[in-house]
């Protein structure tokens, strides 16, 4: 589904990523994990598109499509769902009218007619249950005046909107308390599927106890140095990430 | 220059009838506007008060001529556009700054209620248009209000008596009627709200056709103590037409004074507000929209005066600018010595949508007094890079993202306005300005009824 | 000397039959001004014959002026006529060193607290001291010289270094700007000049300490600051002035360039006379600085303003090369009936420049502190970003704080903030010091100095320790 090749990239000059290659598949969870710094962000920044970033080498096939040559808004409609570890804030643009249009353009780009109002309500407040988010967030615009646990909610409430094929989710555990996290975590999971792929981008382990991932890999300056199961989270949580950097420091 | 000279060109020929008005008040106020105005320069960019107004090409055009009649055979449906999907509201409308009876609806308005035109309340009401009449504050009285003061054609004369209370607003309608060459048109209009007194009015500014008029209204507004005016002026013109309103308000103890101006039509237009809190307790807001494209020009200037302690002051001004358009905000909140404990507060925010369209701002603080809460601030840029990123990211097209985000921007503004009617109206306007990508209009409306 | 006089005087005779006898050896000029009185400054000063050409050019045009009355400060008819264009110090001969300057000079100096041997010892400050109109004392001239740098009073340069002066003095403030940057072109006796080469980081703070003297002299000082590519120099300017009774006038110009990739520091204090309780006297400060950025380059003006009755001052940058960035951070204090209207100027052409103002007023007993500013945004200057702020204190209810910014943008990517806020010192927060024993005025020069003390933190030390200092005293007696 998604193939990552030796991809490079910079910002303002400074080389974050050196080198990474990542092959996910239908069903999977990947976790990416790594020390403040690494790249991890900048990873899913670059897939989704975000501008300022200079990749200036490999290459990022996605269902067979380069996901490089593709504006932001024509990956999302192939269904990459980036979760951001800072939701925006957009003052005057009600969450009901952002995700019905998002949606119904994700849609039409599938060949899917186009939702009307009822329909569209009826459809999100089905999927608000499933993160437990206070229905009165629907009219206020989007993630303006929410709590950090309301604006990871929303972001999990538009990936269960739009379905997409593969979501990366930022550092969504950062700042939740712990049953914010489960209802996060419920949420993706509900969502999961055979036909779906989900990279979980953190810095802690937490998360992963509520969201088990199939594979791990750890990213330490702009290169995965290490590869494994849910096993290889645990143990980072226990010898932490100097036990990384040494090993990538022998390693050279 | 317009040529005022009483005796000569073509004002006479056209105003003489106007300076034999039956009225002893109206013929000496327009008497002593013609004199103010004889001393008075045509405005130029040198004038601080319009360091950003070009109006040489306007020059050209002048002297014009009002028009004294000639829409008798207009019927309801000419001015339904404006009726806002006829919205329940008690209706005054001029035609060409007459007043035009078959096309207005006040007869259900209360007993006490006067709402008539200005020149027979001269007849009915001599002592209010003594009392009344030129008598709103203003400050620096310029060249556009004295050509109304001599050349106003009529106007609403509208008294609200002493703890009246409605629901249903009070509408009065200024539609031009052109003839190809550039007209003129002046209304001049009289508000007066008794104590504990509470309505809606909205002034709307209109035309019938694409052809050219200059239309140069001032309304004056005495707010009752206690009262609460909401005022909302939609200026709706065709982008042929140049627009020049004052309004000028006294707002007395524990009054409430609630403007919304939202600008959308001329090709130049000039919107003045002079607003002057006069007793304690008191509170002035002004909201305001300018949306200019093509090559319209809008510019708005607002004095608010804090004369008394304890009162408080509120505005929020967003220009959208598109095309070839520049909006100007030039806003002044005076604070007066005696004027301790004064809350005032002032923003102005400009997008600019093109390379070539401009945006100019002048927010200024004049404050003699030490006790005071004052802010002002301006912004001017561009859409936010992040959340046109976060749309995008979301599948959202890079067109439609931006209109999504424009139409935001505008949305506070006109949430001030009160009637569910007026606000769709304006949505609407407003979509189909900048929101011609976003879907259907059909599809706008049932999910903005959702919202509703 | 001899050959440029000869021609002086051709020209004198030439054109004008009854101008004063032009006497190089006297100190004094007559009051009033002329083309004579020009053409005796040029001549006492030495210059070549096209610096005349040029003030003369600049007075002719300065005749044509009107004075600007557009400021919101109110003062009586300048009388350009009763006020004396040149004085020289008593010494005929200028000083070699510091044991030659007169001991009164030297006690002045010592009055204000800045003994000059203290300052070269301790301070690694190299001061020009500008003592009515002349260069009296200049110091650290030598190690400066080593490192190719030019620091020299005006004069000199003017004399010395003519192909510097010709390409730069009059390129961003030209004779024409205004009403007193044309006047000054006309007159100005000295002032400094500054060239710092390629690539030379001035290794410390170059000072200039003005100070008025003699009676109904004005001072027209002019300053030339060039930072050649890629060098860095940091300047300060103070002034203190003495008691006086009549109003004198001072109408300096600055002009600051910064090349590709340099960057100047401008920092003032400006303590002129204010005039007394009644606003009787004072100095009247209409200044006119203003500064060029090209590619990558970067000028800041800091300045702390107690002084003057009044002041007329927005000193300025035109952000011309891409990259280039521009600071302003200012405290203005006006007290008793001091008048004040400044500001900045932020000019944006290039692409990616930014700007940042920070404006502080504070206001006390009768006087009016404006701030007025322009923020403009070329049609070419994409992604311009600029910052203001500018809030305005109140002590007292029988003075004014006035806030008038321009913003004008002509480019859709720019981003233009402006913000304000007007306050006054709380009674609450008096009375938690007056509580914890600290006295009303203390808790006041406390509580301002707290309020001002993000643009002291862009002055240079010690000049951030005396500007403290400065709006304390300034204060006295402004609380009953």
């Amino acid at each position: 589904m998604l193939s990552i090749r030796n991809l490079k990239a910079s910002i303002e000059g400074n080389h974050i990523l050196k080198g990474i290659n990542l092959e996910i598949h239908p069903g999977e969870v990947h976790a990416i994990m790594g020390p403040n710094g690494s790249g991890k962000s900048t990873l899913a920044h670059i897939l989704a598109g975000k501008e300022g970033y200079i990749v200036e080498d490999g290459e990022v096939i996605f269902e067979g499509k380069n996901l490089l040559e593709l504006a932001p808004e024509e990956r999302a409609r192939e269904g990459v769902f980036l979760a951001f570890q800072y939701p925006i804030e957009i003052p005057g643009v009600s969450n009901t009218t952002f995700l019905k249009t998002a949606l119904n353009e994700i849609r039409k780009h599938r060949g899917l007619s186009e939702l009307d109002a009822m329909d569209f309500l009826t459809l999100v407040r089905k999927r608000m249950k499933l993160v437990d988010m206070d229905p009165s967030l629907l009219g206020r615009p989007v993630n303006e005046g929410f709590s950090g646990g309301e604006k990871k909610r929303n972001e999990i409430l538009q990936m269960a909107v739009l379905e997409p094929r593969l979501a990366i989710l930022d550092e969504t555990d950062s700042g939740l308390d712990i049953d914010a996290l489960k209802t996060v975590a419920n949420g993706v999971n509900s969502l999961k599927n055979k036909d779906n792929a989900t990279l979980v981008v953190t810095h802690y382990q937490r998360l992963l106890d509520y969201l088990v991932p199939d594979y791990v890999h750890v990213l330490f300056d702009g290169r995965i140095v290490e590869s494994g199961d849910k096993t290889l989270a645990l143990e980072l949580e226990r010898k932490g990430y100097d036990w990384i950097k040494t090993k990538a420091g022998d390693s050279k | 220059m317009i040529k005022t000279d009483p005796e000569s060109a073509a004002f006479c020929q056209h105003l003489h009838p106007l300076f034999h008005d039956q009225s002893s008040h109206i013929r000496n106020f327009r008497q002593q506007s013609l004199e103010m105005l004889q001393s008075s320069p045509f405005p130029a960019l040198k004038h601080e008060e319009w360091k950003y107004t070009d109006l040489s090409e306007l020059a050209k055009q002048l002297p014009v001529s009002p028009v004294l009649s000639d829409f008798q055979n207009l019927s309801v449906n000419d001015v339904y556009p404006y009726s806002f999907n006829q919205m329940k509201s008690h209706v005054m409308v001029f035609v060409n700054g007459h007043f035009t009876p078959q096309l207005s609806n006040i007869n259900k308005l209360g007993r006490n209620i006067v709402a008539e035109n200005l020149f027979s309340a001269a007849k009915r009401n001599p002592e209010d248009i003594k009392l009344y009449l030129g008598k709103a504050d203003k400050k620096g009285n310029d060249y556009f209000s004295y050509l109304n003061g001599a050349f106003f054609t009529d106007g609403a004369y509208i008294r609200i008596p002493d703890n009246y209370q409605s629901e249903i607003p009070i509408h009065l309608l200024f539609l031009t009627k052109g003839n190809g060459e550039l007209r003129y048109s002046a209304a001049r209009n009289l508000i007066i709200m008794g104590k504990n007194s509470s309505v809606t009015l909205v002034e709307t500014y209109g035309s019938l056709d694409d052809r050219p008029v200059l239309t140069n209204s001032v309304t004056e507004v005495f707010n009752g103590e206690n009262s609460l005016l909401r005022h909302h002026i939609l200026q709706l013109q065709n982008e042929r037409s140049h627009y020049f309103g004052s309004t000028n308000i006294t707002i007395p103890a524990n009054s409430r004074y609630q403007n919304t101006w939202v600008s959308l039509g001329s090709k130049i237009s000039r919107n003045d507000v002079d607003a002057a809190l006069t007793g304690a307790g008191s509170y002035c807001q002004l909201y305001g929209l300018y949306a200019g494209r093509h090559d319209q020009l809008m510019d708005n200037r607002t004095v608010i005066s804090h004369r008394s302690p304890h009162a408080t002051s509120n505005q929020v001004y967003k220009g959208i600018l598109d095309g070839f358009s520049r909006g100007i905000f030039n806003g002044k909140i005076l604070v007066e010595q005696k004027a301790q404990k004064t809350e005032a507060h002032q923003l102005n925010r400009s997008l600019i949508l093109s390379d070539k369209a401009h945006a100019d701002s002048k927010p200024q603080l004049k404050i003699f007094a030490d006790d005071v809460k004052c802010s002002h601030g301006a912004t001017v840029g561009q859409l936010d890079k992040n959340a046109m990123f976060y749309l995008q990211s979301r599948g959202v097209s890079k067109e439609i993202a931006r209109s999504m985000l424009t139409f935001a921007f505008a949305n506070d503004v006109v949430d001030s306005i009160i009637l569910g009617p007026v606000r769709f109206y304006l949505y609407k306007k407003l979509f189909n300005r900048f929101g011609r990508d976003w879907g259907s209009e059909e599809d706008f409306e049932s999910l903005y009824k959702q919202e509703e | 000397m001899g050959k440029d006089r000869e021609h002086i005087d051709s020209l004198t005779q030439k054109e004008y039959e009854y101008g004063f006898i032009t006497d190089i050896e006297m100190d004094m000029a007559p009051k009033g001004l002329n083309e004579d009185i020009i053409r005796f400054i040029s001549a006492k000063k030495d210059e070549p014959d096209s610096m005349l050409r040029w003030r003369l050019k600049a007075y002719r045009y300065w005749l044509n002026m009107k004075e600007p009355t557009w400021a919101f400060v109110t003062y009586p008819p300048i009388d350009y006529q009763n006020i004396y264009y040149y004085a020289a110090p008593k010494k005929k001969e200028g000083p070699k060193s510091l044991d030659e300057v007169d001991p009164e000079i030297l006690a002045t100096f010592d009055k204000l607290g800045i003994p000059l041997e203290e300052r070269e010892a301790l301070a690694g400050v190299a001061v020009d001291a500008v003592m009515d109109s002349v260069s009296v004392a200049t110091t650290f001239r030598k190690k400066l010289q080593e490192l190719g740098i030019i620091f020299l009073p005006i004069s000199e340069a003017i004399r010395e270094h003519p192909d510097l002066i010709k390409k730069y003095l009059g390129s961003v403030v030209p004779p024409t700007d205004n009403f007193f940057a044309a006047l000054n072109s006309a007159v100005f006796t000295d002032g400094t000049f500054v060239y710092v080469p390629k690539g030379i980081r001035c290794p410390m703070e170059l000072s200039t300490y003005f100070r008025i003297n003699a009676a109904n002299t004005g001072q027209f000082e002019r300053t030339l600051i060039v930072a050649d590519e890629g060098s860095y120099v940091s300047y300060l300017e103070g002034c203190t002035a003495p008691m006086r009774d009549e109003n004198q006038l001072h109408a300096a110009v600055v002009e600051l360039i910064a090349l590709d990739g340099a960057e100047i520091k401008y920092s003032t204090v400006q303590n002129w006379y204010a005039g007394d309780k009644n606003g009787k006297g004072g100095i009247y400060n209409f200044v006119t600085k203003r500064g060029v950025c090209h590619n990558h380059s970067k000028i800041s003006w800091a300045q702390v303003e107690t002084g003057s009755a009044i002041t007329w001052k927005y000193p300025s940058l035109i952000l011309r090369g891409d990259n280039s960035a521009g600071e302003f951070h200012s405290v203005a204090l006006t007290n008793n009936r001091q008048q004040a209207d400044t500001g900045t100027k932020m000019v944006h052409l290039g692409k990616n420049t930014r700007s940042t103002i920070i404006s502080k007023g504070i206001s006390a007993g009768y006087s009016n502190n404006s701030y007025r500013g322009l923020v403009k945004i070329g049609p070419g200057a994409d992604n311009a970003k600029n910052y203001s702020q500018c809030d305005s204190l109140l002590i007292g209810d029988r003075c004014g704080a006035h806030t008038f910014p321009y913003l004008e943008v002509d480019n859709p990517t720019a981003n233009v903030e402006h913000e304000a806020t007007t306050s006054k010192i709380s009674e609450d927060q008096l009375f938690y010091c007056n509580q914890r024993g600290i006295g009303t005025e203390e808790a006041i020069g406390v509580i301002i100095n707290g309020y001002a003390r993000e643009v002291f933190k862009r002055l240079p030390m010690e000049f951030a320790v005396e500007a403290q200092k400065l709006l304390t005293v300034s204060l006295e007696g402004s609380v009953g």
